[in-house]
C-alpha cells in the first residue's frame, strides 16, 4: 500500500490533487492525506495518513533508513476493498557487522471488505541484530492472524547462534475461552516448548519450525527492502 | 420477601407523622406519583390514583406492576446514564466515518452511549443478581450498533424488535470475553485512553463507578518527579510515595484493559473491535501483573467476577441506587441505613429490584416534609420535594400529552446539547456537566415553558383527531361543548389536574381555570384555550416536582 501511495503522491503532488500534501522538513519527507481521493480505474482511498520517510543517512559509517506512518484509511484498489487503522515504524541499518532492523506494527489491517470482518490485528515489535552466523530475531507483542488464535510473544528469540534458529523464550496462546497458555521454549533448543496455564504444566508442543520459517521470511524481507 | 412485607406494612395506613419521627410522610397518592415517576418515568393514571385513594394498600400491587412495565427498563437507562455519564455528544470518531449520513448523528451518539446503560438496565430488571452487569456474556444492541460493531443478535427472533427500533441481547464476534459492561464498546468509547495514560483513566472509571473509590479525590502531589519521560514517569509510579498512593491500586487495574488498547485513538477500525492479542500489553507496558485490589486477575475473562467479589461492589451499588432515589449524595451518616440494606440485598440474592424496593421503603424516600423534630444539620440535604430530572420531564410530558420534542432528524431535544436543551433543562452532558440540576433555575423554567406550550397544543390537536378510547388527556371530554359554566368543564379540568398534578382542584382553582379559559377563548378559540390550560398546568411547580 505505502509504495502505491508514494507513487501516487509523486505523480500527482499537492498542486494537482488536494488530498495529497508532500512536504520536506530537513531530511524528512512526509505525505499527508485527508479526505477522499479517486484515481484512475475507480481506485479510491478515503481517510487520513501521515507517512514519513527519513532520507538515507550515514552515522559513523552506518547507513540508516527509516519510515513511520499513522493511518486511518479505507480504500478500493483494483476492485478490492481494504481497511487500515494504526501506526507503524521501521528502521533499517547497514553496519559493518551486517544488516540490523527494528520494526513495530500496531493496528488493524483488513484486506477484505466491510466492517467487522476478520482481520490481522497486531501490536508486534520485531528486532534483528546481525551476528557472525546470521541475524538474531527478537519478537515482542501480540498478533491475531485472520481466523487464528491470538498470540503474544514475550521477547521470543530466533537466532542461528542461540539454539540454531529454534525459538527461545515465551510464546503465549489465547484459547477460545479467553485463557492464555504459555509455551516456554528453553535452552534444550528442541523447537518444542512446555505448555503452562499459570503454574500448572499441561504438556508440550512443538511449533518451532513454523516460528523459524516466519522469522526467516521476515529477515529476507527487510534485507530486500534495504538493498532495493 | 422481607422487603415485600415491609412495603405492605408501610402502605397500610394513611400518611401521618409518627411521634419523634424525622420525616412527615407523603400521602398515598403523592407517594404513588413519586414511585411511578421513579420506576417508569411517567405519572400514575387516573385509575391508578383513584385505586390508591380508595385503598392505600393497592400501591403495593401497583409497584409490582410498574416494576414489570417495559418503561421501567427505559427509566433505568436514564438513571444509569446520569451516573455513568456515557451519553456524550461526541466521540473520537464521527458518524460519517462509518459511511452513515451526518443526519444520523444523534441516533449514532445515543446508540453507542446507551449500549452499557441498556445492559445495566436489562440486568437490573431481570430476576438475576445485579453482579451480572460485570460478568454477563454479550451486550445489548440496536440496528445502528449491529451495523457498525462486530455484533450479532443472540436470538434471530429479536430481529423484529431491532427492526422496530428496539434493543436486544447481542454477542460480539471479535473474541472478547464475557464481562458485561466491562466488555462494551460504549463504555470505553466514553472513557478512552491516550498512549501515555495507559488505561489509567479507564481504571479510575471502574473504581469510581463500581467500587465507589474515586482516585481523583486523593491529593495530587508532583513534588520529587524530575524525569518526565515515559520510563521516568513509570518509575515514579513505583518509587515516589506521592505517586504510589494512587498508582499502586490504579495501574494493576489498568493492566486488565488492554484488549481495548488503540494504536490510533481516532481510528474507527481500531475502536470498533476488541483486540485479544493486546491483552498482555498491560503487563508489558505497565510492567506489573493485572490485579484488582491485590487479587491477581489471570485474564480479562476473570475481571468482572473478581470485581463483583470485592466487598465494595455491593456497598457501591447500594450507595448509587440510594443517590438516585433519594436525589442526593450519600454521606457517612447514611452508613447504618445503607449497610442494613446491603446486607439484606446480598442475603436475598442481589436483585436490583429488591434494592429499589428496600430504598423506596425508607422513611426518607417516602418523606413529604421534615418534621419539627428533624435536625437540620443532619437532614438539611434530604429531598422531601424533588425536581423531575430532564428525562422524567420528557417522559412525563410524553406520557400525558403524547408530545416528544424532536427535530426533523429525530433528535430528542431534551436529550441532546448538540441539537437541543438537555443541560439547560437540568440534565448532564457526560462531559462538562456531570451533576443533574436539583433546584429550579431560570433556564430550566424557560425550557419547561416552551415545552409546555408545544405539548399543550400537540395534546389538543392529537386528542381532537382521535376517538375517545385512543385519547391520552381528554378522554370523555367534548372539547367543543364542555366549556366554562358546564359540569363537563369542571369534570374535565378536575381530570386534567388529577392526571398531571396528582390532586383534585378546589372550587377556587376551578373558577380561576374557567376565567383563564374564557379569556384565551375571547382572543382565539376554544382549542387554544384547552392548549393554554394544559400548558399552564404543565408549568405548575406541582407538575415538575414530585
Amino acid at each position: 500500500m505505502n509504495s502505491w501511495l508514494w507513487a501516487m503522491a509523486e505523480a500527482e503532488n499537492a498542486e494537482a490533487d488536494p488530498c495529497f500534501r508532500v512536504t520536506t522538513v530537513g531530511s524528512d519527507t512526509s505525505v499527508s492525506w485527508q479526505g477522499t481521493c479517486a484515481h484512475e480505474d475507480d481506485d479510491t482511498i478515503e481517510g487520513t495518513l501521515l507517512l514519513t520517510l527519513r532520507d538515507e543517512t550515514t552515522i559513523e559509517g552506518d547507513r540508516h533508513l527509516s519510515l513511520s506512518y499513522l493511518a486511518s484509511m479505507d480504500g478500493v484498489l483494483e476492485g478490492s476493498g481494504w481497511e487500515v487503522g494504526g501506526t507503524g515504524s521501521a528502521t533499517v541499518m547497514e553496519t559493518a557487522a551486517g544488516v540490523s532492523f527494528q520494526a513495530e506494527v500496531g493496528g488493524t489491517y483488513d484486506l477484505g471488505e466491510g466492517w467487522a470482518t476478520d482481520d490481522l490485528d497486531t501490536s508486534l515489535q520485531m528486532k534483528g541484530d546481525p551476528t557472525d552466523s546470521g541475524v538474531n530475531m527478537t519478537f515482542t507483542g501480540g498478533v491475531t492472524p485472520p481466523d487464528q488464535a491470538s498470540l503474544y510473544l514475550w521477547d521470543l528469540v530466533v537466532s542461528p547462534s542461540l539454539c540454531a534458529n529454534a525459538p527461545l523464550g515465551v510464546l503465549s496462546v489465547r484459547d477460545p475461552s479467553s485463557v492464555w497458555l504459555d509455551v516456554v521454549f528453553d535452552e534444550r533448543c528442541s523447537g518444542c516448548g512446555t505448555v503452562y496455564w499459570a503454574d500448572e504444566i499441561l504438556g508440550e508442543t512443538c511449533p518451532g519450525d513454523a516460528i523459524m520459517s516466519v522469522a526467516e521470511r521476515l529477515q529476507l524481507r527487510f534485507s530486500d527492502e534495504l538493498t532495493r | 420477601m422481607i422487603a415485600l412485607a415491609l412495603l405492605l406494612l408501610a402502605c397500610e395506613g394513611p400518611a401521618a407523622e409518627a411521634p419523634g419521627a424525622v420525616f412527615v410522610p407523603l400521602d398515598t397518592p403523592a407517594l404513588a406519583r413519586r414511585i411511578s415517576l421513579d420506576l417508569r418515568g411517567t405519572l400514575p393514571t387516573i385509575d391508578e390514583l383513584e385505586a390508591v385513594e380508595a385503598d392505600p394498600s393497592a400501591l403495593t400491587e401497583l409497584m409490582e406492576a410498574w416494576a414489570a412495565d417495559p418503561l421501567h427498563e427505559e427509566r433505568l437507562v436514564a438513571v444509569f446514564g446520569e451516573q455513568w455519564l456515557t451519553l456524550v455528544d461526541a466521540y473520537n470518531v464521527p458518524v460519517t466515518d462509518f459511511g452513515i449520513s451526518a443526519s444520523e448523528d444523534y441516533r449514532f451518539l445515543r446508540s453507542v452511549g446507551q449500549e452499557p446503560l441498556r445492559l445495566l438496565a436489562r440486568v437490573a430488571t431481570e430476576d438475576v443478581p445485579y453482579s451480572e452487569i460485570v460478568t454477563r456474556e454479550g451486550t445489548m444492541a440496536n440496528q445502528t450498533l449491529l451495523e457498525i460493531f462486530p455484533l450479532e443478535l443472540l436470538d434471530d427472533a429479536d430481529q423484529a424488535t431491532v427492526d422496530a427500533g428496539g434493543w436486544a441481547p447481542a454477542l460480539y464476534t471479535d473474541g472478547r470475553p464475557a464481562g458485561g459492561i466491562l466488555m462494551s464498546n460504549g463504555l470505553w468509547w466514553r472513557y478512552d485512553s491516550t498512549l501515555n495514560n495507559l488505561n489509567r483513566g479507564r481504571a479510575a472509571a471502574i473504581a469510581r463507578h463500581l467500587l465507589c473509590a474515586d482516585f481523583l479525590e486523593r491529593p495530587l502531589v508532583f513534588e520529587g518527579v524530575d524525569d518526565f519521560s515515559t520510563d521516568g514517569l513509570l518509575e515514579a509510579t513505583r518509587s515516589n510515595p506521592a505517586c504510589i498512593s494512587c498508582h499502586s491500586g490504579l495501574d494493576p487495574l489498568a493492566a486488565n484493559l488492554f484488549g481495548f488498547w488503540w494504536f490510533d485513538d481516532k481510528d474507527a477500525h481500531e475502536m470498533v473491535r476488541y483486540h485479544p492479542s493486546r491483552e498482555p500489553l498491560g503487563e508489558s507496558y505497565l510492567k506489573l501483573q493485572p490485579s484488582v485490589s491485590g487479587t491477581p486477575v489471570p485474564g480479562p475473562a476473570y475481571l468482572g467476577q473478581i470485581l463483583s467479589e470485592d466487598p465494595r461492589f455491593w456497598s457501591c451499588a447500594v450507595q448509587r441506587a440510594a443517590s438516585a432515589l433519594w436525589r442526593r449524595d450519600t454521606t457517612e451518616d447514611d452508613f447504618e441505613t445503607l449497610e442494613a440494606i446491603r446486607s439484606e440485598l446480598v442475603a436475598s440474592g442481589g436483585r436490583y429490584a429488591t434494592l429499589e424496593r428496600l430504598l423506596m421503603d425508607t422513611d426518607e424516600y417516602r418523606a413529604g416534609d421534615l418534621s419539627a423534630d428533624a435536625d437540620p444539620e443532619r437532614w438539611g440535604e434530604a429531598r422531601t420535594t424533588r425536581l423531575m430530572s430532564v428525562e422524567q420531564l420528557r417522559s412525563a410530558v410524553l406520557g400525558v400529552t403524547g408530545y416528544d420534542w424532536v427535530n426533523e432528524d429525530g433528535a430528542v431535544l431534551l436529550d441532546s446539547d448538540k441539537e437541543g436543551y438537555r443541560v439547560m433543562a437540568g440534565g448532564v452532558d457526560g462531559d462538562v456537566v456531570l451533576q443533574p440540576l436539583l433546584e429550579p433555575t431560570v433556564t430550566r423554567t424557560l425550557v419547561t415553558r416552551r415545552l409546555a406550550q408545544m405539548a399543550g397544543e400537540a395534546a389538543v390537536a392529537r386528542d381532537q383527531a382521535l376517538p375517545d378510547a385512543e385519547r391520552l388527556l381528554f378522554q370523555g371530554v367534548d372539547l367543543d361543548a364542555d366549556l366554562p359554566g358546564t359540569v363537563g368543564f369542571d369534570d374535565a379540568v378536575t381530570l386534567l389536574r388529577l392526571r398531571m398534578l396528582g390532586e383534585r382542584p378546589d372550587a377556587d382553582t376551578l373558577e380561576t381555570d374557567a376565567a383563564f379559559f374564557s379569556q384565551v377563548a375571547a382572543l382565539s378559540d376554544t382549542d387554544q384555550s384547552w392548549a393554554s390550560l394544559v400548558a399552564v398546568i404543565l408549568q405548575d411547580p406541582q407538575f415538575w416536582t414530585y
